[in-house]
């Protein structure tokens, strides 16, 4: 199909489309495959219209929020249009007093939390990139942050969606309303599907109210073991800390500025003051049973300026001067087998003499890891990475998952991107056979190739 | 095969002692509760392993019969209901905790496991299970992932899918696989969190790793007394509106009062329009200030009185009380008729003036026991089996109370489940797109629909969209007659 006719089509169906120069083209290339053509529907009707389009024709569609996560997943098999959510940025319905809102996906996590914060509420979801980030591409990629801990990941948040199918066809799931079992609960299966069973358009969300108080104690420990003891000991306390993390010494330095061979265990309250001072108090009592006298305590602004630290360093935003861009990796465990990941990458990477930040969200057995050295890593290096991933993510999978969530497409072609499903590759080609049977959306950037 | 060859092969697998095929036996396991929709099953088995559960599923899938898994047969929209011709795998005697993991705040159960148990067993060291259903000293952690339970503390902690972190599951094939495990975040589509609240329609649940919670360091536990509906519904709204969490949030109404109080002599005001039951929890530290607050509130909206639960075993009482209300409404009439449903929070006035206007119009006795906080609505409406007429009213009425929710922004069901009870209400809330791509998860799991068939999906195609959605009556009339 020549580029004419698909500009003429996506002129016809989205207000303001023009082609775009071969530069902008570029731009939106992912893992290096260019696309003939950028749209920005302004409307969940022109979206799904856009995506009846291509789905007729045979184009493929890649979804697209910020951007910020575009080098996510396996490279595409094909990309010919690239569709951004931009002009989808609405807050369509806040209501406070039932704590729940309806969004369009397109819009940013800043925009989202600025505009349900002016009535007082928040989505308490905060991944990496949180600023440009689009809430769509966090729920496409499930991505979550320190919040997690108490609050869930966005799969506890989301109790409605309207998505475009791969047919172009517009499908509801779930409900406006904070409990509902009316159906199956489809919120679940689009939500971290990076867009190859549905484009979600809109959502609604359950929110919190904004506590009154934050605070956050960070405590020094000497080794890996320590930390992850006095870890436990919080979790098992009645603190109910709202985040409870666990920092190598790399990513302790940028916390406190002070570099050192010292991990930390960084343990946030948020409430009422009352509650808030309380739960310090108890903290540093425990801090102290754990053998450390070195705690600090962080509120105001500085409270702010560290949080938004622990969110931006999993994603690699946060390095040294110097440094990277690194290769970032996740995994998700057991709190018990965090641990031992620490201590493989601590010794991989200094095997390597390579630059190594962990962040841990314990309570849930989420660990972030950043590798890094100065400038970029070069061809030689893909050796002792690969080896070093493949380490991590064989002690990840006997109990959980491991991902490799940014790195360059040479060493991403060596080690995969996603891991093992664990004898559930068939259900999954199903899915996706079923609820995109021309492979319209995203296709071959999901596990497994889907 | 006939049905001795089938009663046979599965003896074979399982022991004659655990497959009941005597129809005065099967006669137990016609209905669940909801006792209006009967069918009695071919035969039921009792596996005591996932590889049993397996085995008979391979078998009946060979075969092509259809099945349903029951736990306790607590379900109140007939999720267990047999299939015509249907075997019934009951998982009771899988009840074991396999695994507790203090430390990593799980524990690994076998699906027959009682609700209520796994809370008993981890709370002398300070931890439990969050979803708590009124019915859970009965019902079980399976038949609770099934229909993705909730209670009235999930109002703060979240439901069922929020404390699952992973499912055995024996597919409708009777192949054996986990989604999800011990771990959080598995790759690829969240197949546990497509299977949790799918009633049994993609899959046998045969073991699960579920989260523990840590128990609150305090409670305040209250009851406000209201003189008017209007007033207590106004009080539930002003609470959440004020940013006030709290982990349980109920109403009862003069009517589910009387039943109550009559059953277990707690102490309620039988004067009362209304009461609620708010409880607080978190720490010590600054529980008063919150618990000032909502007295605050509750005194804006002309609370007459507002009593705190002096300890524990009072606190334990009001619980029961609240728990075994339904039983409670038996003593008003020969059957009753629980309904499930929900609006948004802000909208419950609305809605009780509905169901009081209802009551009005069907001469109904309808009483009200509810999860005010999330609003998740129950009426419960006393009727007389023996009176066809009156027999029908009710589902009249359930259904305009229904159809109510749904124009206020909410839903049909918020804990009981579509099952078969409101299989024909679907196209209130789903278009026929939004049903096909239920339906296009249920062949991918089951394409020969085998596991649970009728339930969940509208039978009445061609009345998808015409707006003539109602409860299934036929079947009803003919139930009760």
């Amino acid at each position: 199909m020549p580029d004419e006719v698909l500009h003429s089509r996506l002129g016809s169906l989205v207000d303001g489309y023009g082609p775009a120069t071969p530069e902008a083209l570029a731009s939106h290339a992912v893992e290096g495959v260019v696309p003939s053509a950028v749209v920005a529907p302004g409307s969940v009707e022109s979206l799904a219209a856009t995506v009846q389009m291509a789905s007729e024709l045979g184009y493929a569609v890649i979804p697209r929020g910020g951007g910020t996560r575009m080098d996510f997943g396996l490279p595409p098999s094909r990309a010919d249009i690239v569709v951004s959510l931009e002009r989808l940025n609405r807050i369509v319905a806040h209501e406070p007093a039932d704590q729940t809102a309806t969004v369009e996906a397109g819009i940013t996590m800043a925009g989202l939390q600025a505009g349900l914060g002016k009535r007082g509420q928040y989505l308490p979801l905060d991944p990496p990139h949180g600023d440009a980030g689009t809430l769509g591409g966090v729920l496409a990629t499930n991505a979550s942050g320190v919040l997690r801990t108490s609050f869930g990941t966005a799969r506890d948040l989301v109790i409605g969606a309207r998505v475009v199918q791969a047919d172009g066809t517009v499908v509801r799931s779930g409900g406006q309303v904070v409990k509902n079992v009316a159906g199956y609960d489809l919120n679940k299966m689009y939500i971290g599907s990076l867009g190859t069973l549905g484009i979600l358009a809109e959502v609604n969300l359950k929110l919190q109210p904004l506590p009154a108080a934050g605070r956050l104690l960070i405590g020094t420990m000497a080794g890996i073991g320590e930390a992850a003891e006095c870890a436990f000991r919080i979790m098992d306390s009645e603190v109910m800390p709202s985040f409870l993390e666990v920092a190598s010494p790399a990513t302790r330095a940028l916390l406190t500025g002070e570099a050192d061979h010292d991990f930390a265990v960084v343990a946030g309250m948020i409430g009422t003051d009352e509650t808030v001072d309380w739960q310090a108090g108890e903290c540093e009592r425990l801090f102290r049973d754990s053998g450390t006298d070195a705690v600090i305590h962080v509120d105001g602004d500085g409270y702010d300026r560290v949080l938004e630290a622990l969110r931006a360093y999993p994603g690699g935003g946060l390095l040294p001067p110097g440094m990277g861009p690194g290769v970032t990796c996740r995994a998700g465990v057991t709190p018990d087998g965090v641990e031992a990941l620490f201590r493989l990458a601590n010794e991989g990477c200094r095997r390597l003499s390579i630059g190594c930040g962990l962040l841990s969200h314990f309570a849930s057995g989420h660990v972030a890891f950043v590798f890094y050295r100065d400038g970029t890593f070069r061809d030689s290096d893909y050796d002792g990475l690969a080896s070093l991933i493949e380490d991590l993510r064989s002690a990840s999978e006997e109990q959980g998952a491991f991902v490799v969530e940014h790195a360059p497409a040479a060493l991403k072609e060596r080690v995969g991107v996603w891991g093992s499903t664990r004898g559930n590759r068939h259900i999954m080609e199903m899915l996706k056979n079923r609820f995109d049977p021309k492979g319209t959306l995203n296709p071959g950037r999901f596990v497994d190739g889907i | 095969m006939n049905k001795d060859q089938l009663v046979e092969r599965l003896a074979a697998v399982l022991g004659r002692e655990n497959v009941i095929d005597a129809p005065d036996q099967l006669i137990v396991y016609e209905c669940d509760g909801l006792t209006i929709d009967r069918n009695v099953p071919h035969a039921v088995v009792y596996p005591t392993t996932t590889e049993d559960v397996a085995a008979v599923v391979r078998i009946l899938h060979e075969a092509r019969i259809p099945f349903v898994a029951r736990g306790a047969g607590t379900g109140l929209s007939g999720g267990s209901l047999p299939p015509d011709g249907g075997v019934m795998i009951a998982l009771t005697k899988m009840n074991r905790i396999v695994e507790v993991d203090f430390r990593n705040q799980r524990a690994l159960v076998e699906a027959g496991v009682v609700n209520l148990h796994l809370s008993k067993e981890t709370g002398k060291q300070g931890y439990h299970f969050v979803p708590d259903p009124s019915s859970q000293y009965a019902c079980t952690i399976g038949g609770n992932i099934a229909e993705n339970s909730g209670g009235p503390h999930t109002l703060k902690y979240g439901v069922t899918t929020n404390h699952t972190l992973g499912v055995e599951v024996v597919l409708p094939d009777g192949r054996i696989t986990w989604f999800g495990g011990k771990a959080e975040d598995a790759v690829g589509y969240d197949l546990r969190g497509l299977l949790i609240g799918s009633e049994g329609m993609l899959g046998i649940v045969t073991r699960a790793w579920v989260k523990l919670t840590r128990l609150p360091q305090a409670w305040r536990t209250f009851l406000v007394v209201f003189d008017q509906v209007e007033d207590a519904s106004r009080a539930v709204a002003g609470v959440v509106a004020r940013g006030i969490v709290p982990s349980a949030l109920e109403m009862i109404d003069r009517v589910a009062i009387g039943a109550i109080e009559a059953a277990y002599h707690f102490g309620f005001p039988l004067d009362a329009e209304a009461v609620l039951i708010i409880e607080l929890e978190g720490h010590e530290a600054g529980l008063d200030t919150q618990a000032g607050a909502v007295a605050e509130v509750c005194r804006e909206n002309r609370a007459r009185d507002i009593r705190t639960a002096e300890d524990d075993k009072e606190r334990a009482l009001l619980w029961m009380s609240r728990k075994r209300a339904f039983g409670a409404m038996g003593r008003l009439s020969p059957s009753y008729y629980v309904q499930d449903g929900v609006v948004p929070r802000t909208k419950i006035p609305d809605i009780m003036r509905v169901i009081q206007e209802t009551a009005g119009k069907y001469e109904l006795l309808i009483g009200n026991v509810f999860h005010a906080g999330d609003g998740n609505i129950h009426p419960c409406i006393a009727y007389d089996d023996r009176d066809e007429e009156q027999a029908r009213k009710t589902v009249e009425a359930s259904n305009e109370i229904l159809r109510a929710c749904v124009d206020l922004g909410g839903s049909i069901t918020g804990e009981h489940g579509i099952g078969y009870e409101k299989v024909d209400l679907m196209p209130l809330i789903f278009n026929e797109t939004d049903i096909e791509a239920m339906e296009t998860v249920k062949t991918v799991f089951d394409e020969e629909n085998l596991s649970n068939p009728g339930k969940m999906f509208p039978t009445n195609r061609s009345c998808i969209g015409c707006g003539t959605a109602e409860l299934k009556y036929t079947n009803r009339q003919a139930a009760l007659l």
